[in-house]
């Protein structure tokens, strides 16, 4: 390697870690407030995929009622494990008013007897498809589990987030309420019910 | 600016420049993503620089994609390519899917997997960074409860590495007449053209498959196929092998039960994964101690039954069995597993302890690993978005010389992992993995790596890590592949525009 290659790469390093280094800094400011649904971020790709019945779901139909919350783990996944009884229960609490938690299994064909198995003792309620080719998860470009998309009526994608931290449903059930309108009282998913107007 | 840089740039500039004129006239539909990616190796002190940029554009029933790709290795004339990976700057992939109804048309890259992937399966898993794709063409039709499905074409990555080119044409039949039932018959013909024995040669795959529920709730899978394999060397005695898979999955009240087995015999080819019979497991060392590091996956049988018991909403047993062998050398293996998941006192605990077994041949003799695995996770959240994880796992090793044994005294060694997590939702989370070994072939005793990942809302994702890791096998998918021992600096950043 020569010199000026070296002397280059390090000069493209520097700047990289400058960036990085605002990137992250950037982070600790407080957060603006924003609106959901007017979140500049592309539409969805629209998909269909099968439940554990076998039957075929599409997602433009499940965008009808309202907004989608789309999830992708597999049954290896730790984090996936303490994250889906989370969502679960956002599900649960907020279904009636048209919103509805869709979990995809990347996992291979053969562990979709195991995605049956856990979903069954852990009696989830929201909607569990499998997707053993990987076509959705890679339309939406997922490489790490889990990865979630919060998806507005309209299509467009209005949250994302990598990995799962506990804590991390608070924040994204303050969306899904943003998204769902500041109607009537609306019940948390810990239970409190929550007055009219409020985002968190 | 670079030549990579600018073609992106372009690229990028000139595809959404298209999208946005047709997004103003009517609806359509275009996304992009970004994933950069680069890191620093102190030992070598030579850095990679990986982008890969997704556009999909999408106009009612039409849709076309690229995939570039810029991986730029900062010395490739002499960097391993296998290690570093080669030079490449350009689209890697692009494809045009068209929808009329119940048909749909891609040209250019395409995947196919035909059922448990016994048959065919062409996939990409990015997880694992594995993709065989075939440029050509696939179509499917589901006029009714049939579908027709045929895909056609040839690899054409990774030719500058392993130079293996080979083509594949693939049919399948399926019927599903009511939900949760299916048969179908597969068939594929791969001609490797290029490449080392026992290519070049032709492979011929057909076969039956079913599943479906029966009375009782009892899910019930299995899948045939038969392989005869030519060469230019076997023309008048082509060899012949077969694939088998059969799994059952039943509830019983608070039990849940699989049981599955495998027999693979001479059952190989380019487009072929066929489902395993071991377990994937979501911890470290249970992963890299795995039973079935040396079976060879083409002379395999095997079966795995795994119960779960859920005493409450909050507890969960599972139970985990698997033995597998290779014909041709006879040499079982087996694991048996048990874990306990809890949630308690706004914690969320894992525990679990492992055993297996391996036999390998080396030269003449046989070694016995027996390994011992304990480990357990621990989780909890305390309020504001601050939460704490903590984990630990350690794994014994007993090797033995089975034809010396009286002679020589046996290994014992015993490797550990360790990890803190620190987080606060929904932005931040520190991360530390420290791992430590006697064991006598390790290059080091010791690793440490440390990881900040910060979530940049819709953007994407910063993740800013370092030190030393010790590398593995990471699985995802059925499809495994090693990780290399690493040190120095990785920044990756993934970006969503």
């Amino acid at each position: 390697m020569t010199s000026s290659s070296l002397s280059s790469h390090r000069r493209a390093g520097v700047v990289c870690l400058i960036i990085l280094l605002c990137i992250a800094a950037s982070s600790w400011l407080p957060a603006r407030a924003e609106d959901p649904a007017r979140s500049p971020m592309a539409k969805a790709p629209d998909f269909s995929a099968k439940d554990l019945s076998g039957k075929t779901i599409h997602l433009a139909d499940l965008l009808k009622t309202g907004p989608v919350l789309v999830d992708f783990w597999t049954t290896w996944c730790k984090p996936c494990k303490n994250e889906l009884p989370e969502l679960d229960k956002l599900h649960r609490a907020y279904r009636d008013r048209g919103f509805k938690v869709v979990a995809i299994a990347e996992d291979d064909p053969k562990t979709v007897l195991g995605v049956k198995q856990i979903v069954t003792q852990k009696k989830w309620e929201m909607i569990i498809l499998t997707d053993t080719k990987k076509d959705v998860g890679n339309s939406f470009n997922v490489r790490n589990y889990p990865t979630s998309f919060l998806i507005a009526q309209d299509g467009t994608i209005v949250n994302f987030a990598q990995g799962y931290m506990p804590g991390d449903e608070k924040p994204l059930e303050a969306k899904v309420v943003g998204l769902l309108g500041q109607g009537a009282g609306t019940t948390s998913t810990s239970g409190t019910t929550r007055g009219s107007g409020e985002s968190k | 600016m670079s030549r990579a840089g600018a073609i992106l740039f372009a690229t990028a500039t000139f595809l959404l420049a298209a999208a946005a004129a047709v997004r103003a006239q009517d609806e359509a539909q275009v996304r992009a993503a970004n994933q950069l990616r680069g890191y620093y190796d102190t030992k070598v002190k030579e850095s990679v620089i990986d982008n890969r940029l997704d556009v999909d554009l999408g106009y009612k029933t039409v849709s076309a994609g690229i995939v570039f790709l810029s991986h730029t290795p900062s010395d490739y004339h002499s960097l391993d390519p296998n290690k570093y990976g080669s030079h490449r700057e350009g689209i890697r992939k692009r494809w045009v899917n068209l929808t009329h109804g119940p048909f749909e048309l891609r040209l250019g890259d395409s995947y196919a997997t035909f059922g448990s992937g016994l048959a065919l399966r062409i996939l990409e898993d990015q997880a694992v960074e594995f993709d065989n794709v075939v440029d050509g063409l696939h179509f499917v039709a589901t006029p009714s409860v049939f579908t027709i499905e045929a895909i056609a074409g040839t690899n054409h990555l990774n030719l500058d590495v392993n130079d293996l080119r080979t083509t594949v044409k693939g049919l399948s039949a399926r019927v599903e007449p009511r939900g949760g039932m299916l048969f179908g018959v597969n068939g594929a013909v791969i001609d490797s053209l290029k490449g080392t024995e026992p290519y070049p040669g032709r492979d011929v795959v057909v076969g039956v498959q079913g599943s479906g529920t029966v009375p009782g709730g009892i899910d019930l899978n299995a899948e045939y196929a038969i392989q005869r394999h030519n060469t230019e060397t076997r023309r008048r005695n082509p060899a012949e092998g077969h694939g088998a898979y059969a799994s059952a999955r039943g509830s019983f009240g608070p039990v849940a039960l699989t049981v599955e087995g495998k027999d693979l015999l001479r059952f190989a080819h380019a487009f072929s994964i066929p489902p395993t019979a071991a377990r994937q497991h979501t911890s470290t060392l249970l992963n890299r101690g795995s039973h079935v590091r040396y079976i060879r996956l083409d002379d395999e049988r095997g079966i795995q039954t795994e119960a779960l018991y859920s005493i409450s909403s909050d507890v969960m047993l599972t139970g985990n069995w698997s033995r597998t062998e290779a014909r041709h050398a006879t040499l079982p293996s087996s694991e048996l597993l048990g874990q306990a998941e809890v949630t308690w006192a706004d914690a969320h605990w894992l525990g679990y302890v492992g055993q297996t077994k391996e036999k390998i041949p080396e030269g003449l003799d046989r070694t016995l690993f027996e390994r011992i695995t304990f480990g357990g996770d621990w989780s909890r959240g305390f309020g504001a978005g601050w939460a704490l994880e903590a984990g630990y796992e350690t794994q014994g090793t007993h090797q033995l010389d089975l034809a010396t044994a009286s002679y020589r005294l046996p290994t014992v060694y015993r490797d550990n992992v360790a990890t803190i997590t620190v987080s606060k939702s929904p932005v931040h989370s520190w991360a530390a993995t420290y791992e430590w070994s006697n064991d006598p072939t390790a290059t080091r005793d010791s690793w440490l790596w440390l990881e900040w990942n910060i979530r940049l809302g819709l953007l994407g994702q910063l993740t800013v890590g370092g030190g030393r890791m010790r590398g593995g096998q990471v699985c995802s998918g059925g499809v495994c592949r090693l990780v290399d021992p690493f040190e120095g600096g990785r920044v990756e950043l993934l970006a969503n525009f």
